[in-house]
């Protein structure tokens, strides 16, 4: 940013002098070592680590936060923190599939003075029975360059012409032409806060929650809660399977991991294309006196 | 006796004062001659404009100038910001 200001110097029954001082702010010179990070085929309940790293190579310490909670598919050893100057700061991600499928995350990164990062995670999960195909960067960039240009929405339009039409996040994908320049390596700011600050319950998801956040207040510890609905809408052309993966999470009297207190049910769901199901959440509290999150 | 000058313009004054003296019936009168010179404070920078280039956020750069005063009488000054876009300057 730049900065101008006009001073004026006055003497006391004397003259008057003008002088001007002008600056440019320079941001911080941060970026992350990767923009996009695979972690390959991993079987299901088994667990693989990657590296990520925050460099500032700035004179200054500057200060980093990663959009993503702890306890996540893919979970961060460390979400925020600060980077020294001339430095940098290690990131362990491990992701942990419980199910077979493709995952998909884009997680942004907030650093002082400085635009908004990001990198996508992906990962495969199989097990015996089904290996999926694996989802690849280059599916991700094409979807999003689909969506840029306006023609994911007037192919959703189409196909609902045409009946039984199979379809899916990677076929979609994969319509557009993959060996097409995809001019997407620096985004839009403006696009990606959109996209980080977009809510679940956002009127134009493609997949939309009716619920942004669910509060079941204070419950007797050990007691389910009373059920809470929370309905996905599935606005796509083709039909998607919803799993509810609800991670263990650390008793903090005890030290060890135990059953989350929040459960979704049916914790797997198919939804058929252009329709919404609702389900059935509960809470059990393990712990008296405390805060779940 | 105590003789002060004020003056609100930058000009040269002089003036006389006859002071009588009497003493019984004998008179005797004395003049005093004064002058002075009023004048206006008249101050100068060494440098009208302050270019402080690109920094990085959270650092300070100074620059230092010289306000000299040309004129022969001592003055008090006052430096004031007439506009700021940023904020960012102090002095």
């Amino acid at each position: 940013m730049k900065s101008f200001c006009l001073f004026k110097v006055s003497a006391f029954g004397g003259n008057q002098i003008e002088f001007s001082c002008r600056g440019e702010a320079d941001g911080y010179d941060v970026e992350l070592s990767a923009k996009s990070v695979h972690f390959g085929e991993v079987q299901a309940e088994q667990t693989t680590n990657r590296l990520l790293n925050v460099v500032n190579n700035s004179d200054l310490p500057t200060s980093f936060q990663f959009f993503t909670d702890k306890n996540n598919l893919f979970s961060f050893s460390v979400t925020e923190g600060v980077v020294k100057p001339q430095s940098s700061q290690r990131i362990i991600i491990t992701y942990s599939p419980q199910q077979t499928g493709n995952f998909y995350e884009r997680v942004f990164c907030l650093v002082r003075n400085h635009k908004v990062l990001f990198v996508d995670l992906l990962g495969t999960c199989y097990d015996v029975l089904t290996k999926p195909v694996p989802l690849s960067q280059r599916h991700v960039d094409a979807y999003r360059h689909r969506v840029i240009m306006g023609a994911h929405r007037k192919a959703q339009i189409q196909s609902k012409d045409l009946e039984g039409a199979d379809d899916s996040l990677i076929d979609s994908a994969l319509d557009v032409d993959l060996h097409l320049e995809i001019p997407i390596d620096d985004p839009n700011q403006v696009v990606l806060h959109k996209e980080m600050l977009l809510s679940s319950a956002a009127q134009n998801r493609d997949i939309r929650l009716s619920e942004d956040f669910i509060n079941f207040n204070f419950t007797e510890n050990g007691r389910i809660s009373e059920a809470r609905q929370l309905t996905l809408e599935n606005k796509f052309s083709f039909p998607i399977t919803v799993n509810w993966t609800l991670l263990p999470v650390v008793n903090k009297t005890t030290g060890k991991l135990v059953k989350n207190p929040f459960k979704m049910l049916p914790a797997q769901k198919e939804i058929a294309a252009n329709s919404s199901f609702s389900f059935e959440c509960d809470f059990t509290p393990f712990e008296v006196d405390s805060y779940f999150f | 006796m105590t003789v002060s000058f004020c003056t609100d313009e930058a000009k040269v004054i002089i003036a006389s004062a006859v002071i009588l003296v009497s003493e019984g019936s004998t008179e005797l009168s004395k003049v005093l001659k004064m002058s002075a010179i009023g004048k206006y404070p008249f101050m100068t920078l060494d440098q009208k404009s302050f270019d402080f280039g690109n920094l990085l956020v959270g650092k300070t750069a100074s620059q230092v100038f010289s306000l000299q005063n040309a004129s022969l009488v001592p003055t008090k000054y006052a430096i004031e910001k007439v506009n700021d876009d940023g904020k960012d300057f102090a002095i």
